[in-house]
């Protein structure tokens, strides 16, 4: 069996599983926030912007800390809905005697969920995007952007990958999705912690990709708190590295799981 | 003489350096249902998960329709061997009709080609309803459609009546031996119940501790296996001064006596009534599971 025909498989056994709506719940809350954060036309006057482009960044990094939030969610509610199918009654037995290999199981449900993942992403920056450019008209900073999104992504990979790994090795499904709650809430608060510290924070490579971040200006005379919107260059190396190694990590418990018996 | 279609030699899986199969030869003939008879954690099903390649053999070979199980031809053995290993693997969520449809899928076999199966093990008109909402013969037979559906050449059972009720364990019992004596198919059952497996099967093999204790045809076991005529009369100690020669045990209110064919029985009880004692029953009993591997074994 291909890839791709294992992907069609694993969407035929979706069938009745409410698996979408699943991934809808976890993404319209991202994207209501930030179309209500931008229609909100007084929260920029709190703010004092560098440049242009740090209208993008700004409500960036908001969507940043939601998707930090729920990303880690998303990815271990749907893994675990995927998963979960083999472990009860342990269906592992009859699909590899089916003509399936565990390679093409664990990265089947891989793709799955990583796409969902990454039109969650997509869609969050598209809002941000033309909802910026229709309000303030400035340029897009295409490049930074495109890399900021490629930085998301890796953030994805990691994610999922920590989900996937204690969904397949764990029957217990609580321990996934317990995981991915404390990953979820260590994604949010990521950017009240040290920098040093959320290097070590797999879900906190949301926050480390951002663009920017806010730091206190001073008090304006109707006593309201004015905030500068620095930009900030994210360690790209750093991120990338991170999720190269993840992705060893992958591969790593694919092959391990796949010579031990089921 | 049929061909041999599942042949073992010196197979063996030791699991934190113990052996928890040890050295077993299996040779399962085409067209027969052979089975796999052995107390619970005797091996049985580590044996068949190594036939199947779930789990890597520590030494030892397997060959299954003349092609030996390793990486380059497990998945061409597995197109023609269906199974059921431990439970019936089913998704709940889905219908019978979509269970059957995602083997079709995996197996990448025609639409539809499956559905006969469905009407073959009596589930044709359970089809649109969800699995979790069958009974568990019900859930046996779907698995068992599932297994089918490749039109196999062998079919590896690991206990598939476990848990069924009489009127479901007959329906098992009457699709095995239909499907190995009409369609050709040669099926391999484990049970843990000697009653269960000489029902149906033509060979038999037997596995303790991990070790194949007999492998020979249902006849060979039969003559192997010693039989008991069990006695009540109206007084138990006279009887068994009378039999002294036959070595009787006197077991709650019987006579036990071993071993016994039909002349010999008759005489018994002629002495006994010549002897002015009341019989209250003469049973012929096989022995028990239990018994046949203490005697295999020589009660090691």
């Amino acid at each position: 069996m291909t890839i791709v025909k294992s992907i069609n498989f694993e969407l035929f056994k979706l069938k009745h599983r409410y698996f979408y709506l699943t991934w809808v719940l976890l993404t319209v809350p991202i994207l209501a926030y930030i179309i209500y954060d931008l229609k909100d036309s007084g929260s920029y006057s709190n703010f004092v912007y560098q440049n242009t482009a740090s209208y993008y960044y700004d409500n960036l990094l908001k969507a940043l800390m939601l998707l930090g939030l729920l990303m880690p969610i998303c990815a271990g509610v749907l893994i675990s809905k995927l998963v979960d199918q083999e472990h009860k009654g342990n269906n592992w037995k009859l699909l590899l005697t089916n003509n399936s290999s565990f390679y093409q199981l664990w990265y089947s449900k891989f793709i799955i969920v990583y796409f969902l993942m990454e039109l969650s992403t997509v869609l969050t920056f598209a809002v941000v995007i033309v909802g910026v450019k229709l309000k303030m008209g400035y340029p897009i900073p295409v490049n930074d952007l495109l890399k900021n999104f490629l930085a998301v992504s890796g953030a994805n990979i990691i994610s999922l990958t920590i989900a996937e790994g204690f969904s397949v090795y764990f029957k217990n499904q609580l321990i996934v999705l317990t995981v991915s709650l404390i990953g979820g809430f260590l994604g949010i608060i990521s950017p009240l912690m040290p920098t040093e510290i959320v290097n070590f924070i797999p879900w906190g490579y949301y926050i480390l990709s951002s663009l920017c971040r806010n730091e206190l200006a001073g008090v304006n005379e109707a006593g309201r708190y004015i905030y500068s919107v620095v930009n900030i260059e994210p360690n790209y190396i750093q991120i990338l590295s991170v999720t190269v190694l993840f992705i060893i990590i992958n591969f790593f418990l694919a092959w391990y799981k796949s010579g031990r018996e089921v | 003489m049929s061909k041999t279609v599942i042949k073992t030699n010196g197979l063996t899986k030791q699991y934190d350096g113990l052996n928890k199969v040890n050295d077993v030869v299996l040779n399962i003939k085409k067209g027969r249902v052979y089975g796999f008879l052995g107390p619970n954690g005797a091996g049985k099903t580590t044996t068949m998960k190594m036939l199947l390649g779930l789990t890597k053999p520590t030494n030892g070979s397997i060959e299954i329709l003349g092609m030996p199980m390793n990486k380059e031809f497990k998945n061409k053995i597995l197109t023609k061997v269906g199974n059921i290993i431990e439970n019936p693997s089913y998704y709940g969520h889905l219908t019978g009709q979509e269970n059957i449809e995602l083997i079709e899928r995996m197996l990448e076999l025609p639409e539809g080609s499956g559905l006969e199966m469905l009407k073959l093990v009596s589930l044709e008109d359970a089809k649109d309803k969800k699995v979790n909402d069958y009974s568990l013969g019900m859930k046996q037979r779907l698995a068992i459609a599932m297994a089918l559906v490749r039109n196999p050449e062998v079919l590896i059972l690991d206990e598939p009546t476990n848990g069924l009720d009489p009127a479901g364990t007959r329906q098992i019992r009457e699709l095995i031996i239909d499907l190995a004596h009409e369609r050709g198919i040669t099926v391999m059952v484990s049970s843990h119940l000697l009653s269960e497996i000489e029902k149906i099967a033509d060979d038999i093999g037997i596995i303790n501790k991990g070790n194949m204790v007999f492998e020979g045809t249902a006849d060979e076991l039969d003559k192997i296996r010693k039989n008991q005529t069990i006695i009540r009369t109206n007084n138990n100690g006279i009887g068994v001064q009378l039999l002294q020669e036959l070595d009787p045990k006197i077991v709650k209110d019987s006579i036990i006596l071993d071993n016994l064919d039909d002349l010999r029985r008759a005489a018994v009880v002629k002495t006994l009534v010549l002897n002015g004692l009341k019989i209250y029953s003469v049973v012929e009993q096989k022995k028990s599971l239990e018994d046949l591997f203490l005697d295999l074994t020589g009660g090691k």
